[in-house]
């Protein structure tokens, strides 16, 4: 399991994210978007591993019953 | 006193003060003297409309008014006059509230003031040096400079609270669906708050607001079951002033006979990170068409806000609302048979602190307040001391569901008692 924050997403990355949902953003917003955009993905991805390893303490003690 | 009178003083105050202050981006003259006089006139021929008879509020200006413009401080809705009320609207003027204006905000409540925003930063009259934090700052610049004694704000991360905590107010988020929060563009997040220079003032809203009949606070025997998160505040990054304040508050608290048990809540900053992220993911996924159509219209630090929203899957917002249920399963299980948690309301005393680049934007300075909205819980900013600046400090208590008037009631007494305890010269 890979537990390395993000890296830092590029403008490009961004606009081409922005440009699937309909979205075109000027030139001074993509230049600062990378470090907003990429905190959020690193709280995001800080969720996500809180939320794994809490299903595999509930995992254990639930003996991995289904349902 | 007539409501023609406390309208007309309302007014005059908003007047003066507004220039300075900037606590109201639309004040509601005319239909406000209009509604005093026909209140009077109810009131000469022995009818009152209700509690709230004469009253004047203001309403934070996200919060449709029916033939009242309604700009969420932004130039892309600076001419936008909504056909009804939100239901919560309704109710005010039901009960015979007189909507005297609609307050200053940061733009969509979310991110930070802008000079393209369509109003300028409402001031904090404490000290008129710094800017109210947000985002219902100009409610509570309203209630504190003595404008308005009530208004509402919203709070989908501690907007009511923050700012009243920063404005020596009673600032009550109510729990998740105990005010209707239809006809608004809040989210499942976002609550109706109210704001108020004291518990009785905001229970006598809650009580319209919520429709629910507000109890007698003679009764005696008032339950003190709190605690505290004792690893997380001594852990945390809390500026000296905010935990100088807290600690003493605990001290006088306890000296008032509360029992005060240290419990431990892991997912604490978790559930801030949670209510962020869906926060911005619900931001974006609302805004997605003004941003598509009319985005030079929106400030540039909600655009940026908003536009960042859009690096969030629907992976990420099913994350957050699972760490929601595991914080709440957490904090009930923790309080154990007690009601309320303690905590400071925010890590930081100013505003500046609040809006430092790279924590803003990730929500550091509601660290205390956002995992209440994620997880729906009721919770209030009582006020309690002043740091160094002059900006006051408030406390936050958070409940379980269904307790809003048993928060006011602590808030009430809690008031009193920490007045009584504070050093001479400090108020």
């Amino acid at each position: 399991m890979n537990h390395e924050p993000p890296a830092e997403l590029t403008a490009e990355q961004i606009r081409g994210i922005l440009e699937l949902r309909g979205i075109e953003a000027p030139g001074d917003d993509l230049a600062a978007l990378p470090a907003l955009a990429t905190a959020l993905r690193r709280q995001a991805e800080g969720l996500r591993r809180a939320a794994e390893r809490a299903s595999g303490e509930h995992a254990t003690q639930d003996g991995g019953q289904d349902g | 006193m007539t409501a023609a009178d406390i309208t007309e003083a309302a007014l005059g105050a908003i007047s003066a003060a507004n220039p300075d202050l900037h606590a109201f981006i639309t004040v509601n003259t005319e239909e406000a003297r209009a509604t005093a006089a026909a209140a009077d006139q109810q009131a000469r021929a022995g009818q009152r409309r209700g509690q709230l008879h004469g009253v004047p509020v203001a309403v934070k200006d996200n919060i449709p008014t029916a033939g009242l413009r309604t700009t969420c401080n932004s130039r892309a809705y600076a001419n936008w006059i909504p056909a009804a009320d939100a239901p919560a609207v309704s109710r005010l003027r039901q009960a015979g509230a007189i909507v005297v204006g609609k307050t200053n905000l940061n733009e969509f409540g979310w991110s930070v003031p802008s000079p393209d925003d369509l109003a300028p930063p409402p001031r904090n009259p404490w000290n008129t040096a710094h800017e109210m934090v947000g985002s219902s700052s100009g409610s509570a610049v309203a209630v504190a400079a003595g404008l308005t004694p009530v208004a509402l704000g919203t709070d989908g991360g501690g907007s009511t609270r923050l700012p009243a905590s920063q404005a020596n107010l009673v600032g009550l988020k109510p729990g998740r669906h105990a005010i209707p929060g239809a006809g608004t563009p809040l989210d499942e997040l976002s609550a109706i708050g109210i704001l108020g220079r004291s518990a009785a003032d905001v229970l006598a809203m809650f009580s319209v607001l919520a429709d629910r009949p507000a109890p007698r606070w003679d009764t005696g025997g008032f339950p003190l079951g709190l605690a505290v998160p004792r690893r997380q505040i001594d852990g945390l990054d809390i500026e000296d002033d905010v935990r100088t304040a807290f600690e003493a508050d605990i001290q006088a608290l306890t000296d008032m006979g509360a029992e005060i048990a240290e419990i431990d809540l892991p997912h604490l900053e978790t559930a801030r990170d949670g209510n962020f992220v869906l926060l911005a993911a619900l931001a974006h996924a609302t805004h997605a068409p003004d941003l598509r159509l009319r985005q030079q219209s929106i400030g540039v630090s909600a655009r940026r806000y908003h536009l960042a929203g859009a690096v969030l899957s629907v992976e990420d917002a099913v994350n957050a609302r699972r760490i929601g249920q595991i914080f709440a399963d957490e904090l009930d299980h923790a309080l154990g048979p007690r009601t309320g948690l303690l905590t400071p309301v925010s890590t930081v005393a100013t505003t500046a602190a609040a809006r430092r680049p790279g924590e803003h934007n990730r929500g550091l300075n509601s660290t205390f307040t956002s995992p209440f909205n994620l997880i729906g819980w009721p919770a209030i900013s009582v006020p309690s001391r002043r740091g160094s600046q002059g900006i006051p400090i408030g406390l936050q208590v958070a409940a379980r569901p269904g307790h809003e008037e048993w928060l006011l009631e602590l808030a009430a007494r809690a008031r009193l008692w920490l007045r009584s305890r504070t050093p001479d010269g400090l108020w």
